[in-house]
This record gives structure tokens, C-alpha cells and sequence, in this order.
């Protein structure tokens, strides 16, 4: 309140000082913003052009850096849309800088600051640091700035939003320098807007009188920003029952008439959704569209990462097809950026693009008013000089994020608090090895066989007289060439045990992206999955002479599911003398066949259970568990649970569990398993017995290693 | 406001309320979304009346709410059923689902669901022609049929449904119902991604030619999983 009112009197007295300075987000709104400038005399026909600059879905993307390869990617980052933007405020002295939301989440940095090593109230979160350092104007919210709660997100933008169990730390926390508003989410409790549901940023532009003189004019640029109501779905966990989302229109119809009143002379709408032509309804995802002929002057976009308009630079993509394929009924102009008549841009993401309308409005009958025919509208790339050549990054940008930087990278190689007496390798998986994939197998069960032994579903409870069993594949097996296998720990032994590290279980598991889900199949589906699974193997014909390929490819050695139950009590063969599709015997679990009508519990990721692989029955259907965590995590919840409990893990219990094997055969000529050079030992001191020799290299660089089918 | 509050108190008096404005059907799903959102029980009580006296959106929207609420599966049940036969799309979908889908103490029968999901789908709701895909691809509650799987997913992804596209590109990469489409296949694969459905995502990343392409599709993946995992 104090804030605020200090923040009043100081426009009053200056008449046009940035909101920025004041470095708080106290959502008093409904405290007095600034009036139309009284006294000032705009001549009739004044001509004025100022720049409203978009970023949106930033995804906290500072540096040019790509966290999950540890390794530099120009194509994107803060660093280098500061000079997009430093150039794009040298062709436009009059421009505001706004952003459209999802800032706070997204790169491991961005996990480190909220999850790992929460940054306290004393400090400002480093994609924030960024852009008060590019002096933004103001910004709106995203749907993921909720993913890490609500007190989270209450800190690091200094915003108190009276919501019960909800307690900002006292005192001024690090946040936005630049105000903060959302103006479709209120607290239920409270029936009040958790922020600022609008503000009014009064500006000095230069502008045209009619006369051709340069004279100063106060514009007062009116923003708000709305966020999809699908946010109560995806962070349910973190906001059900405490705040309700509103359809973007009806809070736009709210607050508009206020912002009017307020002296607003262009109204800018943040909004976090695409474009969708569809008709209306508040429950809609994307409703940016409808944001047009609400009264709203200028539309900043976001959500689906695309380029709209096109790109105007030399060689730009082609329009996206979901915009192409947009029905001309809809009145939006893909190549000039308006949807009804109203400017509009959408700056991809990750700060690959800087959104540019270049807006012109005339002072006309005592107000002023756009002007559409004069107004372009730009998405503009890192490569909008020639086509080819990026634009430099900003050293300013790194040298203010070096220390939170250097950080993600190092906790990545921080001890996981368990070590390992057995090596994790890929190398021979194909031939029955299942040092990486076991622990993965075992993470999946336990996570689970405790969801389902915890829930309070009854349809789920239910289910817990049902053995979960689990797959996972080895998902680094050579796909990109001889050095791309999976080898966790090297050398490590009973003698001499190795530690683990944080990002270990990144190795283990390889994809970040994917979510454990379960699938509730039986023992035909699972019969099917195998077979599915075994196609990953050539057929081997065991009369032939010449030399035969036992994995002709890696090229989907993703699909390669092996499959454990606890105690190795699920087992199978695989005879690849037989077609695809007739290749498994002797599936047991617990010494009995399985049954066709038997049912299981597969604990999986969410490309394997919505239907990735093309594996018969496994399509989405049968899913009844979509867990909101990373397979990833789960691993390495699993591994610290496990170090917590011994402090290792071991070759007997989480490395050994071979729960498949070839059904044996002698074939006349060799059969080979290409794989990195150099792990013969490896294979003989883990007793995979089918590994026979080590051969020559072949033209790609990989070893020729000879199996013996009849072991 | 003042008007609603005015209308309650006489509503209490006279036991009804016959002068209510009927609101748009906008106007009742922003109703239940406050009667959803905020537990607010006079928002739930206006949707009653507004079901009662016909109101189809009413009856659809408090048939939705009350799915939520394992006791209420009559009512549930009444009001979709009402509000689906007068046909609304909506409502047939969730009739559909009410169907099909296992609750505590009733056993699904997704061959009652068949029906409302075809009046759903033919009313233009994806979903609703996405479970009739997966129904008879998987021969649930109805024969097994590829060809009439691939129209419902083909429906379905004309309607933007993700999930379709994704097992549609599928069954012209393999030629499963339809005939195989090589081109045709790639093309639902990348549209699939571009509405993030997430095994879409990762299946182009991991079959792109492009690494840089590749790199992305997967960091994009990764940094909408905390908003994808239950959004399809």
C-alpha cells in the first residue's frame, strides 16, 4: 500500500517515471494509477510510432546453452536477444519492452534455482536478473511459471497474494524490476486477482505535430496478460482450491472499461495462449484470438513456440502448417501479423525471436487512435540481418549469470550419496546384459507398486493384488555410432566400489523428457510387446555359412524393451532363428507360462504407454497411471533411497537379474554383435557367456564382436 | 449481481424463479468453471435451476461437475443424458466416458459408451472420435476393426486431436487399415509434435535427420513434461 502510494506521488511529481524502479509487485491494485495527463496540449493530427517489443515463453534460456547436452547453442538464449533488442531500441527511441510469460522454468538452471538449491528471498532468480539488466517494461505469466508452486512464485516475484498457506517471506525479495500483472487468476479465498490484474506505464515518446515539429507526448500503454484455465489441470497439485482461472474475455471485458479510466491510451494484452479460431468458450486453451475486438489495441502471444507472422528474413521458415492451415474466414493475416484487425506477434521461444509491432497512432478528436495501415508488425530472428549471419551475444548477459551458471554445471558431477561395485554398461544389452537397464526396471516397480499402494482411488487400490512388473530399453546403444553406449561407473568392482553422481541417472535413464506412466495389459498384450520388442533382432538362418547381423540396426534400439519383475521372477527367451513375431518361448512368471488372460501392471515411460513403438494394444488405452514425475527422477530417487538404506548398490541385487536370454542353437557360420571396441573383459568378468571374441572394426568404427548362440 | 442475489431471495420465497434471464451458453460454462473452481455452492444451485428449467449447457456442465463425484454418478448420468440427447456434443462425450471408464462398485461397458461417443464425435468432439478409434482398434466393446479405427483417427485428427495424429501416422508408416502412406505418415507425425503430443515429440526428435532439429524437439519435450503429463 505504502509502495504504491510513495510510487503515485512520485508520477505525479516527475509525470513519467517508469513503474520499474519501484522493485515491488504489491498487488494493491486497485490503488490510483495515473491519470490522462492534465493541462498537456496534444495538437489534433499529432503523429506518434513507438515500438511494443515481445518476448515470450523465455523458459528461463539465459545463456546460449543447452543444459541437458552441456554444450553451447547459439540458436538460442537471452545473450543474444539483448542485441536483437538493444538494435531494435536503436531503430525505435520510443518502445516498451514487454514479455509475454513462462519465464521461470525450463533448463536445469531453472530447476537448481526452485528445486535443488531454492534461492532465498535475498536473491533474484537469474533469468530475472537478465532481463532487469535489458530493463523491461513489464510482463505477464505463463502457465509454467506455476510448475513450482505457489510460494515459489510468490517469492521470486515479491508478490503477497493473500491465498491461505500461502506466505510470501517477509521483507522485499528479489524480483522483476518492472511490474507484474495477470488478469485472469484470482485467489479463492480472497475473490481477489493474485496480481495486478493491469497496469498503466505512462511514457514520453517523441511523436509528429502536424506541423512537422518534433514535440514530446505522454502515452499512457495500458497492459494485462492472461494465462490458459488449463493451468488448474496440469498444476493441480500446486493451485486446486486456491486460485480460479476466468476465460481471457471475460477478464478482458472486466478490466478494459478500468484501464480506459485510467487514462489508458493503447491497451497491450499479454496473452500466454495461441491463436485458435474456434468458436469461444472460457474453458478453451488457446484464446489469444478472441482477445481481438474486445478493445484490445495490440495482441503479444505465446504459448506454442511459433513464429507468427512469418519470418521476414532471408530464408525464413515456411509458415507453421497450423497456422497455414487457419480458415480465411478467421481474418488472420499470417504474413503482415493482425488477427481481426489487431496487431499481433508471437516470438517463438527461448529468446530465439524478438516480437516487434511497430505501432503508429494518430491524436485524433482528443484521443488517440491506431492507425493499422501504418503499423507493422515483425518476429524478428537471430539471423535477421542477411539470413545467415547470428547476431553476437551480449557478454553483459553471461558475466551477470556466471556464477549461477557455473553452478548447474557443477551439480551435475556432485555426489548422488550411493556408490556402484559393478560397471553399468549398454555394451552387450542386446546379448543379455542387463547392468544399465536392471536398476531402471527396479526404480519403475518401486514407484509404482507405492502409487498404487498409497492411492486413494479406489478404481487404482483396487488394483494392488496385480504383480507391476516393468521394462525399460537400453536407450544408448549405439544409435549415433561405436562411442554412443551407455558406461556408468568404468572399473568399478567389489574391491574397489565407485560413486555415484547426480547426473548419473541421466546416463541410466537417457531421456529427460519422458513422465513414468503404467499400463494396466495382459499376458497376450505382453506376449505381444515381447515380440514387438524382439523385432530389434535379424532372423538368423543356422545353416548359413557367412557371417550374419544378430542387430542389424540401432536406428530404434529405443524400442528394445527388456522386461524385469522383482526377484527375477519374470523370464523369457527370444529364438532368432524364427520370423519376426513368433520369436518368444518360455515367457514364465513365478515358475507358471502366462496365460493369455493373465493381467499385469507394466510400469513404462509416456512414449511406450500413449502409444511410441507401434507395440500392438499399447496406445494410450490401457494407461492408469500418468505420474507427473520424470522417469529420470525416479531413478534417482530410487538410487539415493537406496544409498540412504546401504549406501550401495550391487551387481547381485541390481545388476545380474538376466531376465532373457536366446533360446539356444548352433549355427553353422558366425553370428555378430556389433558394439564399442575394446570391452571383451568386460563381457567375460559379467559372465554374459554368449560373447565369444572380439573381432576387427568394422567401416563405422564399431567392433565385430562374435556370439555364440549355443551358450 | 445485485439482480442474481435479488432473484435467490425471491427464489426462496416463491420457490422459483421464472424471471431469471437465461444466460448464454458462455455465460453458464464461466458459472460452472466458478462452481468448479471455487467450490461455490450459489453458483451451483444457479446451474441447478438453470438444468431444471432445460437449460442444455446447464445440464452438460453440471453433469460434468458432478463426474467428479463417485455419489452423484446418477445424476451425473440423468443430466448428461438429457443434454446429450438434445444434442449436445459435449455431453455425449462425457456420457461416453462415464461408460466406459472403470469406477468403484460398477462395471465399465464400453459398448453402451459406442453409441454417444459416435453422437459426440459427429458433433465435432476430437476426444470423443479418438476413443471410438482406439475402441475398435483394440476391439473394445466392439468388434476389432482396423479400417474403422483409422477413419475414427482420422476424424479425430481432422479435429486436432494429437493423440490420433500420432497413432495415425503409425498406421500409414505400417499400412494398418488404411494403405501405406509413407509421406502422408511423416506429415501426421510432424503435425502430432506440433500439438506436443509428447510420444510425438520423441519419436521426431529421435528420427529427424537434423541434430540440431532433434536437440530441440527434445528440450522442448523436457520442459513441457511438467505440463503434458496428464494433458492428453
Amino acid at each position: 500500500m505504502k509502495t504504491n502510494q510513495v510510487m503515485v506521488a512520485a508520477l505525479v511529481a516527475v509525470g513519467l517515471v517508469s513503474l520499474g524502479g519501484c522493485g515491488s509487485n504489491d498487488n494493491n491494485w486497485a490503488e490510483p494509477t495515473p491519470q490522462p495527463p492534465a493541462g498537456t496540449k496534444i495538437a489534433e493530427g499529432t503523429t506518434v510510432t513507438f515500438a511494443l517489443m515481445e518476448t515470450t515463453d523465455l523458459h528461463s534460456n539465459v545463456l546460449s546453452y543447452n543444459y541437458y547436452s552441456l554444450a553451447e547453442d547459439t540458436s538460442l538464449g537471452m545473450e543474444r536477444t539483448s542485441t536483437l533488442i538493444q538494435a531494435a531500441r536503436v531503430e525505435n527511441p520510443n518502445n516498451v519492452l514487454l514479455d509475454d510469460g513462462d519465464v521461470i522454468q525450463g533448463t536445469l538452471l531453472g530447476d537448481l534455482q526452485a528445486v535443488t538449491a531454492p534461492i532465498p528471498c535475498s536473491g533474484t532468480l537469474a533469468v530475472h536478473k537478465a532481463m532487469n539488466a535489458l530493463k523491461y517494461d513489464g510482463g505477464g505469466m505463463g502457465n509454467h511459471e506455476f510448475n513450482y508452486g505457489l510460494p515459489f512464485l510468490s517469492q521470486v516475484t515479491n508478490t503477497d497474494f493473500n491465498i491461505p498457506g500461502v506466505t510470501k517471506p517477509t521483507g522485499t525479495c528479489g524480483a522483476p524490476a518492472f511490474p507484474l500483472v495477470l488478469s485472469n487468476v484470482t485467489g479463492v479465498a480472497s475473490g481477489k486477482p493474485i496480481f495486478q490484474p493491469y497496469a498503466v506505464l505512462p511514457r514520453t515518446f517523441k511523436a509528429t505535430a502536424p506541423d512537422g515539429s518534433s514535440v514530446d507526448v505522454k502515452l499512457n500503454v495500458g497492459i494485462m496478460s492472461f494465462v490458459p484455465p488449463q493451468i488448474l489441470e496440469w498444476d493441480q497439485k500446486n493451485l486446486a482450491g486456491k486460485v480460479a482461472v476466468s476465460g481471457a474475455k471475460e477478464a478482458a471485458q472486466q478490466y478494459i472499461p478500468e484501464l480506459r479510466a485510467k487514462g489508458a491510451d493503447v491497451i497491450v494484452a499479454l496473452s500466454h495462449g495461441g491463436l485458435d479460431p474456434s468458436p469461444y468458450s472460457p474453458k478453451m486453451e488457446n484464446q489469444s484470438y478472441h482477445l481481438a475486438g474486445t478493445g484490445i489495441d495490440a495482441l503479444l502471444v505465446g504459448h506454442s513456440h511459433l513464429i507468427f507472422p512469418k519470418g521476414k528474413e532471408t530464408g525464413a521458415a515456411a509458415l507453421d502448417p497450423s497456422l497455414a492451415a487457419l480458415p480465411a474466414s478467421a481474418n488472420i493475416d499470417a504474413i503482415n501479423g493482425f488477427v481481426n484487425g489487431v496487431p499481433t506477434v508471437m516470438a517463438q521461444s527461448w529468446g530465439r525471436r524478438l516480437g516487434i509491432i511497430k505501432m503508429t497512432m494518430v491524436y485524433q478528436g482528443g484521443k488517440w487512435v491506431t492507425q493499422p495501415t501504418k503499423t507493422t508488425v515483425e518476429s524478428r530472428g537471430f539471423k535477421y540481418t542477411d539470413g545467415t549471419t547470428l547476431v553476437k551475444a551480449d557478454p553483459a548477459i553471461a558475466s551477470l549469470v556466471a556464477t549461477e551458471h557455473e553452478a548447474t554445471i557443477a551439480y551435475a558431477k556432485q555426489p548422488l550419496g550411493v556408490t556402484t561395485d559393478f560397471e553399468m554398461s549398454s555394451y552387450f544389452s542386446l546379448v543379455g546384459d542387463v547392468s544399465a537397464i536392471q536398476l531402471v526396471n527396479q526404480a519403475q516397480i518401486d514407484y509404482v507398486k507405492n502409487f498404487i499402494g498409497t492411492s486413494t482411488d479406489p478404481v487404482l487400490a483396487s488394483y494392488k493384488n496385480i504383480p507391476v512388473i516393468s521394462c525399460s530399453a537400453p536407450f544408448k546403444a549405439g544409435r549415433n555410432g561405436p562411442s554412443d553406449f551407455t558406461d556408468v561407473a568404468p572399473g568399478a568392482s567389489a574391491a574397489a566400489p565407485v560413486g555415484l553422481q547426480v547426473r548419473n541417472p541421466g546416463d541410466l535413464y537417457l531421456y529427460s523428457n519422458n513422465n513414468l506412466q503404467a499400463v494396466k495389459i495382459k499376458g497376450a498384450d505382453l506376449k505381444a510387446w515381447l515380440e514387438t520388442s524382439a523385432k530389434q533382432f535379424g532372423q538368423i538362418d543356422p545353416a548359413k555359412t557367412v557371417e550374419q547381423d544378430l542387430v542389424p540396426s540401432y536406428g530404434t534400439i529405443y524400442n528394445y524393451d527388456v522386461f524385469y519383475a522383482e526377484n527375477n521372477a519374470l523370464t523369457y527367451q527370444i529364438d532368432v532363428t524364427k520370423p519376426a513375431g513368433s520369436r518368444i518361448v518360455n515367457l514364465v512368471y513365478q515358475g507358471k507360462p502366462v496365460a493369455d488372460a493373465d493381467d499385469f501392471i507394466v510400469a513404462t515411460n509416456d512414449y511406450r504407454a500413449g502409444g511410441g513403438g507401434n507395440v500392438p494394444g499399447i496406445d494410450g488405452s490401457k494407461t492408469i497411471i500418468k505420474s507427473p514425475d520424470a522417469n529420470q527422477t525416479v531413478v534417482s530417487n530410487y538410487l539415493q533411497k537406496v544409498g540412504k538404506a546401504s549406501g550401495k548398490v550391487t551387481l547381485t541385487g541390481n545388476g545380474s537379474a538376466r531376465s532373457w536370454s536366446f533360446a539356444k542353437v548352433k549355427t553353422a557360420g558366425p553370428v555378430i554383435l556389433r558394439s564399442a571396441p575394446g570391452h571383451l573383459a568386460l563381457a567375460r568378468s559379467s559372465g554374459i557367456a554368449a560373447v565369444a571374441a572380439e573381432g576387427g572394426l568394422d567401416a563405422s568404427g564399431f567392433a565385430k564382436y562374435s556370439i555364440d548362440l549355443s551358450k | 449481481m445485485a439482480l442474481r442475489f435479488a432473484c435467490v431471495a425471491l427464489l426462496a420465497a416463491l420457490a422459483g424463479c421464472g424471471h431469471e434471464a437465461m444466460p448464454t451458453p458462455t455465460q453458464i460454462e464461466a458459472l460452472a468453471m466458478t462452481a468448479a473452481q471455487r467450490g461455490d455452492p450459489a453458483s451451483e444451485q444457479r446451474l441447478q435451476r438453470l438444468a431444471a428449467q432445460g437449460a442444455t449447457v446447464a445440464q452438460r456442465e453440471l453433469g460434468i461437475l458432478y463426474r467428479a463425484r463417485p455419489a452423484a454418478r446418477a445424476d451425473a448420468e440423468r443430466l448428461l443424458l438429457q443434454a446429450a440427447q438434445a444434442g449436445d456434443a459435449q455431453a455425449a462425450f462425457h456420457l461416453g466416458e462415464l461408460y466406459r471408464l472403470p469406477a468403484a462398485g460398477v462395471t465399465p461397458d464400453p459398448a453402451a459408451a459406442w453409441p454417444w461417443y459416435q453422437h459426440a464425435a459427429e458433433g465435432g468432439q476430437a476426444k470423443a472420435a479418438l476413443q471410438l478409434g482406439l475402441m475398435a482398434k483394440n476391439g473394445n466393446g466392439v468388434p476389432r476393426d482396423a479400417a474403422v479405427a483409422a477413419r475414427w483417427l482420422q476424424l479425430a485428427a481432422e479435429l486436432g486431436n494429437a493423440h490420433a495424429m500420432f497413432l495415425l501416422s503409425y498406421a500409414y508408416r505400417d499400412g494398418e487399415g488404411v494403405a501405406r502412406d509413407p509421406a502422408r505418415a511423416a506429415a501426421l507425425l510432424e503435425e502430432a509434435a506440433e500439438h506436443e503430443y509428447p510420444p510425438a515429440l520423441q519419436e521426431l526428435a529421435l528420427t529427424t535427420q537434423d541434430p540440431t532439429r532433434a536437440g530441440h524437439l527434445m528440450k522442448e519435450a523436457t520442459e513441457h513434461r511438467r505440463n503434458n503429463w496428464n494433458r492428453f
